[in-house]
């Protein structure tokens, strides 16, 4: 399993529906829930400055994007989202990580480019380092 | 985004305050890793068909108080699709950010950014 797999499957515990990097749309172009998460995660960035010290070391960073039908509902779904993530530590095979860092978190915006009513989401910004 | 400068400020408080040569210093360090970052997030935007006036969007401001100097490195409010970096940095409902995180752009500068911090102040006392 991949440190963004392992990501994915804690957001999966939290809340449902979690989409992995792309909203589902309906024929009208607007998401097929209103209350959901997405996870944007990059595949990890090494550092070649100190190859010897860093060829094994790799930094993941990734984005959940938490939406509601009000600010309420995306922060609820923020807040289960944060609390899975930094509640326990995450374990991938084969690879010693640190503890998630909880890099940011963005007010909460109102989207009004959607068919139909607005949705409402928040934007929070994770990363960790992971070793082998 | 914050690059933890707290083991530095300890060495500058226990060696005493630093010279004015030293503050200069350290001023222009600040001034270059914000021109460092602002060209390394302007790279990353290049390209974009939704988003062709971020790169020249994205600037940086420095600025000093009594005991902190501070630098903000973003798409700037009244240049051409400025007012869209949080679109572009963070997406929308449905869509994804369209640009990497800006804390890989601070994290690539920071070991360049310690190491002169660090020479300017240690370098005040040689």
């Amino acid at each position: 399993m991949s440190v963004p797999a392992a990501v994915l499957a804690l957001l999966e515990g939290a809340v449902t529906p979690v989409y992995d990097g792309e909203v589902p749309l309906n024929d009208k172009g607007r998401p097929t829930s209103d209350r959901y998460a997405v996870l944007y995660a990059d595949a990890g960035t090494r550092n070649s400055d100190d190859l010897p010290l860093t060829a094994d070391r790799h930094v993941y960073r990734w984005q959940v994007t938490s939406v509601g039908e009000d600010r309420r509902q995306a922060e609820w779904v923020a807040v289960r989202c944060r609390d899975a993530l930094l509640d326990q530590p995450l374990t991938v095979a084969g690879w010693e990580l640190t503890p998630v860092t909880h890099e940011s978190s963005s007010v909460i915006r109102r989207d009004d480019d959607l068919p139909g009513d607005p949705l409402f989401f928040a934007v929070d910004t994770y990363s960790l380092t992971a070793t082998r | 985004m914050r690059i933890d400068t707290t083991e530095l400020r300890q060495l500058e408080h226990d060696l005493g305050r630093v010279s004015e040569r030293a503050a200069e210093q350290v001023r222009k360090t600040m001034q270059k890793a914000a021109f460092n970052i602002k060209k390394d997030m302007q790279a990353e935007a290049e390209g974009s068909k939704h988003f062709p006036g971020m790169p020249a969007s994205i600037s940086y401001e420095t600025w000093e108080k009594r005991d902190e100097i501070a630098a903000e490195i973003g798409p700037e409010i009244g240049r051409r699709q400025g007012s869209l970096g949080f679109i572009a940095y963070e997406g929308t409902a449905r869509n994804g950010p369209r640009f990497p995180d800006p804390q890989g752009a601070l994290d690539r500068e920071a070991d360049a950014f310690e190491a002169y911090l660090a020479a300017a102040i240690a370098g005040d006392f040689l």
